[in-house]
């Protein structure tokens, strides 16, 4: 683990037993987040990235869930190094909400319809801090006051229905960064927003996070997002990372198949404006394959053009390439051995 | 009857305003949300427009009127120079087979105790079966057939039921469907909003590849600009119900003139680092305003950077600025 790295996880194997059969929806994920870092997972729906979030926390739910293998090593500011995998439910209790903590893509199905809003953003630090009532209610308001509410007083004792998506979204940033976290997980968080109100959201958690250095892991499917606040992405697909690299790296060179396809297949509102105007959109064919009873095969190949007949009997390598900063592609293309 | 003005479909005024009701056994209306309110624009034979803006803002309203799905306030549907709105039922399902749309959602807008053959020719057979359409069984199977064939479907889904497919697989049922009965105009509500990236652009091509082969005209609403760009050859944008804003698709990004239009463009994540860095974005103020207020004025004004003393007193109407390019917006008309 080097010095800077915050939360390593290391061949994460997550799967669902399901009439159908096992499910390996995350399957042999290894990736590494360091101190302050915004680290964008991106994928298509059903490719395994808000399980593997879910895993970190330990959050997946069994039966049907199980994460099978791997570890998620968390190092506290102490320096001290904990499997998240491995300690008791009581220490991940404490880690959650403290050290690490989440945003959820629909804020309103995550809020409690019930309780006011200031009781919800208090709530995770009255735990970990052990406030009163009344320093409670005013760490609420504080922090409704930093999320950009207007009349913060007034409105700490609203409840969820009586904001708009975009304020509870921002309710929902209000209750997960309350305990200055290490680490801020961020599921689809403008998934369901508006594009202006998006715009909001997105520039609050970049400079929330600049401003306590909590490093960030962004998912998402939407790969404009990640290019504005992201420093470096993992791109999933079929439950497990294909393409490692940074921000810079992976738009303007892209290694694997699968991200070059992804990046030539979004419409640009820019587009008009540039040489490539009115370009056809190129399109991956097929859909992504079914997670049931796959194979150890390269999972992308049925759809990749450059496909060769290793890819249709084994597992391409991660192999490691040089960028402007670490970077990795799992394709035989790029493979160095083993051809 | 109205001059005809040789566009395909001019829409003039269009209003469309839902009642807000109190009381459980006398019901009394105590306001109206105006979903839709005023709204002119005209489609050309053969042009793709988008119609974009938020949630909210009334545009698929708007397309659910013009697809006589939703019943209309006040205002015209001119199609081909006749008013829809103004049609009797009998005369409006005969019209019907001139205008089809394709929805949004591909999940609930198919029968999934009907299969995929059969939903594609359920138009034909309900046409067949009002005497407007002289085809039997056997024609109207082959022609889903290769309806299914043009959309990309495999002959041998055709006894598939809709929860055996994949979303983009059903979007084009949905689309085959919207094409059984030949029409002039489609109207697409968000056709590729729940797609996955990959499907999207699938789909995005089969509607661009129709729309060519078959001359189709569309009127394509999306709340995504960069779909609405690579579509569209025109774009009118809207807000609270109104459009604030029509250009030819080119000259948006270039050239955007009314300050939500900006803000809404400079909003949209682009798909390139270096870009995302150097750029400035404008984050606009607040939430969408409720439509249910009735409001002097420009809806935009207060969440505009720009807005005036004057925008508070009258709303701006859309007027050229140059040709082929409306916007309403008092920066552009002089006082």
């Amino acid at each position: 683990m080097s010095a800077e790295s915050i939360l390593r996880v290391e061949g994460l194997r997550t799967e669902f037993h399901t009439e159908s059969g096992l499910v390996k929806a995350v399957n042999d994920i290894s990736f590494e987040l360091a101190r302050g870092e915004t680290l964008g997972l991106v994928g298509e729906s059903g490719c395994g990235k808000s399980v593997t979030n879910l895993s970190i926390l330990r959050l997946v739910q069994s039966p049907p869930g199980k994460i099978a293998g791997g570890k998620v090593l968390f190092e506290a500011l102490d320096g001290s190094r904990r499997d998240l995998l491995a300690v008791s439910e009581e220490e991940v209790r404490v880690l959650r909400g403290k050290n690490i903590s989440m945003i959820f893509q629909d804020p309103l199905t995550s809020l409690n319809p019930v309780l006011r809003v200031g009781v919800q953003i208090a709530e995770a630090i009255q735990l970990h801090h052990g406030l009163r009532k009344r320093e409670a209610r005013a760490k609420s308001i504080e922090m409704m006051r930093l999320i950009g509410m207007p009349d913060p007083e007034r409105r700490v004792d609203d409840y969820p229905h009586q904001f708009s998506g975009g304020m509870r979204q921002r309710v929902m940033i209000a209750m997960a960064l309350s305990c200055k976290p290490d680490i801020l997980i961020a599921d689809e968080p403008t998934t369901a927003l508006d594009v202006t109100i998006q715009a909001q959201i997105l520039d609050l958690i970049k400079s929330l996070s600049a401003r306590d250095a909590t490093a960030v892991i962004m998912i998402t499917h939407d790969l404009g997002v990640v290019a504005g606040m992201c420093d470096s992405i993992c791109v999933m697909y079929a439950g497990r990372i294909v393409e490692k690299a940074t921000v810079d790296d992976l738009f303007h060179d892209p290694l694997h198949p699968y991200t070059k396809g992804l990046l030539a297949s979004i419409p640009r509102v820019d587009a008009a404006a540039s040489a490539e105007g009115s370009q056809r959109l190129y399109s991956i064919p097929g859909a992504p394959p079914s997670l049931v009873g796959m194979s150890d095969c390269c999972p992308f190949h049925p759809r990749c053009e450059s496909a060769m007949g290793i890819c249709r009997s084994r597992l391409p390598p991660e192999t490691v390439h040089a960028g402007k900063g670490p970077r990795s592609v799992s394709c035989w293309l790029h493979a160095k051995e083993g051809r | 009857m109205m001059p005809d003005t040789g566009f395909l479909l001019d829409v003039r005024g269009l209003k469309v305003h839902f009642p807000i009701e109190k009381g459980i056994v006398v019901k009394r209306t105590v306001g109206h949300v105006r979903a839709v309110d005023g709204v002119d624009f005209h489609i050309a034979r053969g042009e793709a427009l988008g119609l974009v803006g938020e949630s909210g803002c009334g545009k698929s309203t708007t397309a659910m009127a013009v697809a006589r799905l939703q019943s209309i306030t006040a205002g015209k549907v001119l199609f081909e120079g006749r008013d829809l709105a103004a049609l009797a039922p009998r005369e409006l399902r005969a019209a019907r087979k001139d205008f089809q749309v394709v929805f949004q959602d591909p999940y609930s807008s198919l029968d999934p105790r009907q299969k995929a053959a059969d939903i594609i020719a359920e138009p034909l057979r309900i046409f067949a079966k009002s005497g407007l359409l002289t085809m039997s069984d056997t024609e109207i199977r082959g022609k889903a057939a290769s309806l299914m064939d043009r959309c990309g479907l495999a002959s041998s889904f055709a006894g598939r039921y809709p929860h055996e497919f994949s979303g983009g697989q059903r979007q084009r049922i949905g689309i085959a469907r919207a094409l059984a009965l030949g029409p002039k105009l489609v109207i697409a509500d968000e056709p590729v909003s729940a797609l996955d990236v990959s499907i999207q652009s699938q789909i995005l091509n089969l509607l661009k590849d129709l729309q060519k082969d078959l001359d189709l005209t569309f009127l394509f609403i999306a709340h995504d600009l960069a779909v609405i760009e690579y579509f569209c050859t025109r774009i009118a944008v809207m807000y609270l119900g109104r459009i604030v804003e029509t250009t030819d698709a080119a000259s948006l990004y270039r050239k955007p003139l009314h300050p939500y239009t900006k803000a809404l463009l400079s909003a949209v994540p682009l798909p390139d680092p270096v870009k995302e860095r150097g750029r400035r974005r404008i984050i606009l103020k607040g939430d969408v305003p409720s439509p249910s207020v009735v409001r002097k004025g420009c809806p935009f004004r207060e969440r505009c950077s720009e807005a005036m003393e004057r925008c508070a007193l009258e709303a701006p109407a859309l007027a050229a600025v140059e040709a082929g390019h409306e916007v309403s917006c008092f920066l552009y008309q002089g006082a």
